[in-house]
């Protein structure tokens, strides 16, 4: 029995060190999820207008172009209207005490939460959100050679404007902009 | 509870460690410990559908214990009667349980139909109830206890704590094997020792059943959902693709339980009986019933079709016993004349071996110390796995207009079409899994499970890597918790 439980835990141990580091990996990985949040939460005090929802919001509103209230775009690529919600709370929660507007964008994949898994894991590692109790071991076994697939479309989609995460980082504005002229 | 969840990852390693370490030194304790268990695996899905399963046990237990009660009293005539009695009450008694929940509706319906075609409508009652998980299989075994005592094959046993542990035993208890009262009930009755070579074999068919389950069946599952869903949209070629999936769908996902449910139970000192035996490899129908299911196959042979007469007497009874035996078996499945067609087909594919006396030609496996087929027995092999698929669409399609709408839409000119359905991207790479697991299945054809020996004697290192690499893909290729099919028998 001692020889069986050792091999066996042995044999799990190789397997449960993988999981470990990238799920460590995972949740430290920079996405464009991340990049946004943080955005945000740089300039919280200041944000009067939210815009979350999905690809038409992320691709189709400038907030520069906003003037008289500060704004800040939080949409992204097929976000349903479960986590603008979650996503809205969180960020008042977390001091985005100023705010006076909020759009959503939403069509008809607004309400598909269950078909979005892996974008589902990604919210999940950058911003803590669970849709229910969506179990995310998948995610996380899969490696992010799995999630890849959809991450070079989450970080690098759309022609213009800065997409990927370190621009957002770099550039920040057209994403969090504030009126007019101001800029992060 | 499902094998292929986290919360039996859970609970296996808890119920395993109590089990060697907390109760190893007590029989009833132990027992005690699996009954416990086998009630909480199966309440998870319903605590409600435990009561039924604890009177079909009870009714079975007192019925043994009713038939050694008539023999040691009363003189060999009258004891015999009265063992019948009881023997028959308590099959009229479980059967009427498992027709209440399981087919009343059905009969209802087929009732209202038939009246409807001489323009009378009727409006009974059909009751609501949820069919609970498994009832056919635990009501098999529980069935099969009374008739051994009746038979004199089993002594009736007054331990009621190991009876209960025998029928609800929770590796086998929702989908098989259904296994015997004559090698099951003695295992819980004496003292259970673990054997390494048996825990780590068992170890090693549960991750081979887990592979079959979530990697082949599940992505089977949803390529057949989408063609099975509209065929009528469907061109023939995607609709033989659809019934092909099914096929692997079916293998994998209750083969693949059984695996698991035998490899469970070595976990625990218990041998189960093999319920597959590479049926896709069978050279003509006959041989595949004795691969396909055989504790459900084995459980009609001896309890069905030998006291009815089996082959003995005329022709005329040979066929009228093959087609009850067919025709119950597909009726087992469910209340569906789907399923009854299932069964009569398979009946019919017998009837040519049965006339031709040729039913028991292929007994041993396949090419044998060979590595490939003869083109004899590659054609046979083909000819009775295209019988086989022909007739997994009846079972597999809701209802009669939905499977012949499937057949019609196969013979078409759309059949010599390039099958194109949505999803049909992933296909291939399901397509090349099957490739690889019937290859795997093939090199492995005369091992009671596929990965039994495979690599046995590569060194450590690889041999583990082989085995990440099959734990790998359950996460990589899984499609989700998946219900196994045969749960809904």
């Amino acid at each position: 029995m001692k020889r069986f439980l050792r091999d066996t835990l042995l044999f799990l141990l190789l397997p449960i060190v993988v999981v470990l580091l990238f799920d460590l990996y995972l949740r430290n990985m920079e996405t464009l999820y991340r990049a946004k949040y943080d955005g945000l939460m740089k300039m919280k005090h200041r944000v009067e207008v939210l815009f979350v929802g999905n690809s038409h919001a992320h691709y189709g509103i400038n907030p520069l172009h906003m003037t008289g209230f500060k704004a800040y775009n939080l949409a992204m690529v097929s976000q349903q209207l479960y986590f603008d919600k979650r996503l809205t709370m969180k960020a008042i929660g977390e001091g985005v005490t100023n705010l006076r507007y909020l759009f959503i964008s939403v069509d008809y994949h607004s309400l598909h939460t269950s078909s979005q898994d892996e974008r589902n894991a990604w919210s999940f590692y950058a911003n803590g959100i669970r849709y229910k109790d969506q179990d995310y071991t998948k995610a996380i076994l899969s490696l992010p050679l799995h999630l890849g697939i959809h991450s070079p479309r989450l970080l690098h989609h759309g022609a213009q404007g800065p997409q990927t995460a370190s621009e957002v980082r770099r550039q920040g504005s057209t994403l969090s902009c504030g009126a007019g002229s101001e800029r992060d | 509870m499902l094998f292929n969840s986290l919360e039996f990852a859970i609970f296996l390693p808890i119920v395993f460690f109590l089990y060697w370490f907390a109760t190893n030194k007590n029989l009833r304790n132990q027992n005690l410990l699996i009954v416990a268990a086998s009630l909480l695996f199966y309440g998870w899905w319903d605590w409600r559908f435990l009561l039924l399963m604890v009177v079909t046990i009870t009714l079975s237990y007192l019925s043994g214990l009713a038939i050694r009660q008539v023999r040691s009293n009363r003189e060999e005539h009258s004891a015999r009667r009265g063992a019948r009695l009881v023997t028959a009450l308590n099959i009229i008694l479980n059967l009427a349980i498992l027709g209440t929940f399981k087919y009343y509706n059905f009969f209802v319906d087929s009732f209202v139909d038939a009246f409807s075609l001489f323009g009378r409508e009727l409006s009974p009652r059909t009751l609501q109830v949820i069919l609970p998980v498994g009832i056919s299989f635990y009501t098999f075994q529980a069935l099969s206890y009374t008739i051994d005592v009746y038979r004199r094959q089993i002594s009736p046993t007054r331990n009621l704590l190991s009876f209960f542990a025998f029928v609800s035993f929770f590796p086998q208890l929702v989908a098989g094997p259904i296994e015997r009262a004559t090698n099951l009930l003695p295992q819980f009755q004496r003292k259970r020792v673990f054997r390494r070579d048996q825990a780590v074999d068992g170890l090693r068919q549960m991750l081979w059943g887990l592979f079959k389950k979530v990697v082949i069946a599940d992505n089977c599952a949803v390529h057949a959902d989408i063609i099975f869903q509209d065929p009528s949209a469907m061109s023939g070629s995607t609709l033989v693709l659809g019934a092909l999936f099914f096929t692997f769908q079916i293998y994998g996902d209750f083969s693949g339980y059984s695996d698991i449910a035998i490899g469970t139970a070595r976990l625990f000192g218990i041998n189960l009986m093999r319920n597959f035996a590479y049926p896709y490899f069978s050279r003509d129908i006959a041989e595949f019933w004795r691969r396909w299911h055989i504790s459900l196959t084995t459980w009609f042979r001896d309890y069905l079709y030998i006291p009815l007469g089996g082959s003995r007497g005329t022709l005329v009874t040979s066929i009228r016993n093959t087609f009850v035996i067919f025709l119950v078996s597909g009726f087992w499945h469910g209340a569906n004349w789907t399923f009854l067609i299932w069964g009569a087909l398979n009946a019919l594919y017998f009837l040519p071996l049965l006339l031709a006396r040729q039913n028991r030609k292929n007994l041993s496996v396949v090419a044998q110390g060979r590595i490939l087929p003869t083109t004899r027995e590659t054609v046979a092999m083909a000819g009775t796995f295209a019988l086989t698929v022909f007739a997994w669409i009846f079972f597999r399609a809701d209802n009669l207009d939905q499977a012949f709408t499937y057949i019609a839409g196969i013979f078409t000119p759309s059949l010599f079409t390039v099958p194109v359905f949505p999803g049909s991207d992933d296909a291939i790479t399901t397509a090349l899994l099957i490739l690889l697991f019937l290859t795997i299945e093939w090199f492995a054809r005369e091992r009671e499970y596929a990965i039994q020996e495979l690599g046995l004697r590569w060194k450590r290192p690889l041999r583990h890597a082989f085995y990440y690499a099959l734990i790998l893909s359950l996460f990589w290729f899984g499609v989700g918790n998946q219900q196994f099919i045969y749960f809904q028998f």
